[in-house]
């Protein structure tokens, strides 16, 4: 039998450690030993899909949702109160996210599902990626609340998917990204409206990845991309 | 990037001196911190860091140094690969490295090396996390299960 060497990391490490997992898993590990029991309360990252509320039989879930509430204690950044469903999918519910120590944030969701960050002034990393499949109503004004856990973001990654969203939305709110040093984007072909909007609320923006959902992008497109973006910055 | 000839010699926890070029040693923060504020010339004590795992750390270094200097022609893809082939070790040196990038802070290596160990946590069952990392359940079954019924909705759909 071997040396538990994992347990006897730093504890900082640990929730490091824990911090590149979703989240569910991270709660997991508290059944692991004692010594793991409260680590999740300390990781700075939230990783989460909220897909699944609309998809409960998604991912291995069978008939039971899930719902990350907003009891996401200000304070000590432990959340405390999730709730099981009854088998049926949410179809009309709330998620805030009131989290001032997080430092990365992965969302998955869809547009109009009304998840909402605020008091996230501390996240450095965000990854999204919203999709429209469970629009309803209008989304317009809704449709930027997931960036609104951003405002402070070092790096920030948005999914193809999300740049499309985004396209249909009212941009005229989007908040100036002044701390946004590495901007990563699912590339296709709704980046050439998108982009130009977001660089222009970058003014520190120092490298721009382009992601691999480039199937669809083309020569022209790319170049309309570089012209719009020439255009900004000059 | 400082001139090429400029090196700083480290010595480690086992007594093996280092003469490493400045650029990739700075990689650390804390060697980096010594280094501007200590006596130019003198050795750097890398007092928790063995000469092997030292060794393993400075090729990581170099490695990622000369691929962001242009020195080395390497895509981002095969930087990557040469990353996965890096952490490709038993567990004792891939926990030996991620203490050594804590303590010596080099983010990026901490970074991969964190992620390592999150992906074996990935896809495994409790029972099969403490074998992987031999890490004693030291619950009782009551205890165990009243964790369980504190956040219910983690291990629902669990199966055990």
């Amino acid at each position: 039998m071997g040396v538990d060497r994992i347990s006897y990391l730093p504890k900082e490490v640990l929730c490091h450690i824990l911090s590149f997992l979703p989240t569910k898993l991270t709660v997991r590990a508290s059944i692991l030993s004692k010594n793991w029991r409260y680590l999740w309360g300390s990781v700075s990252a939230l990783d989460f899909d909220d897909t699944l509320l609309f998809n409960p039989n998604k991912d291995g879930f069978d008939g039971i949702g899930e719902c990350y509430d907003d009891g996401y204690d200000s304070s000590d950044e432990e959340y405390t109160d999730c709730w099981a469903g009854n088998g049926n999918a949410f179809t009309d519910y709330e998620i805030i996210v009131d989290a001032p120590k997080l430092e990365v944030l992965r969302y998955k969701g869809y547009v109009a599902s009304g998840c909402s960050f605020k008091n996230c002034l501390s996240v450095v990393r965000a990854v999204i990626d919203i999709s429209d499949n469970g629009k309803r109503g209008d989304v317009s004004n809704i449709g930027l609340k997931p960036l609104t856990g951003t405002y402070n973001a070092k790096f920030l990654s948005l999914s193809g998917r999300s740049m499309k969203v985004f396209c249909g939305v009212n941009t005229s709110g989007l908040h100036v990204f002044s701390n946004l040093t590495q901007l990563k984007f699912g590339c296709n072909e709704y980046c050439g409206q998108l982009l130009p909007k977001l660089l222009e609320k970058s003014p520190n923006l120092e490298v721009l990845i382009l992601g691999k959902d480039n199937a669809k992008l083309n020569t022209r497109d790319l170049v309309k991309i570089h012209m719009e973006a020439t255009a900004v910055h000059s | 990037m400082g001139s090429t000839s400029t090196k700083i010699k480290l010595r480690t926890s086992d007594q093996k001196v280092f003469e490493v070029e400045k650029a990739v040693a700075v990689q650390s923060q804390t060697i980096k911190y010594f280094y501007e504020n200590g006596c130019p010339g003198s050795v750097i004590h890398v007092h928790s860091v063995s000469g092997d795992i030292l060794s393993k750390i400075l090729d990581y270094c170099k490695k990622h140094v000369n691929s962001a200097a242009g020195k080395e022609d390497i895509s981002p893809e095969e930087l990557y690969e040469w990353d996965t082939n890096f952490v490709k070790v038993d567990q004792n040196t891939l926990f030996d490295l991620i203490l050594a990038a804590n303590c010596l802070k080099i983010e990026s290596l901490l970074d991969l090396t964190c992620q390592t160990v999150a992906n074996m946590i990935k896809g495994k069952r409790p029972e099969e996390i403490r074998t992987t990392f031999n890490i004693k359940n030291d619950y009782t079954p009551e205890a165990e299960e009243a964790v369980r019924r504190e956040n219910k909705w983690a291990f629902d759909m669990l199966g055990v």
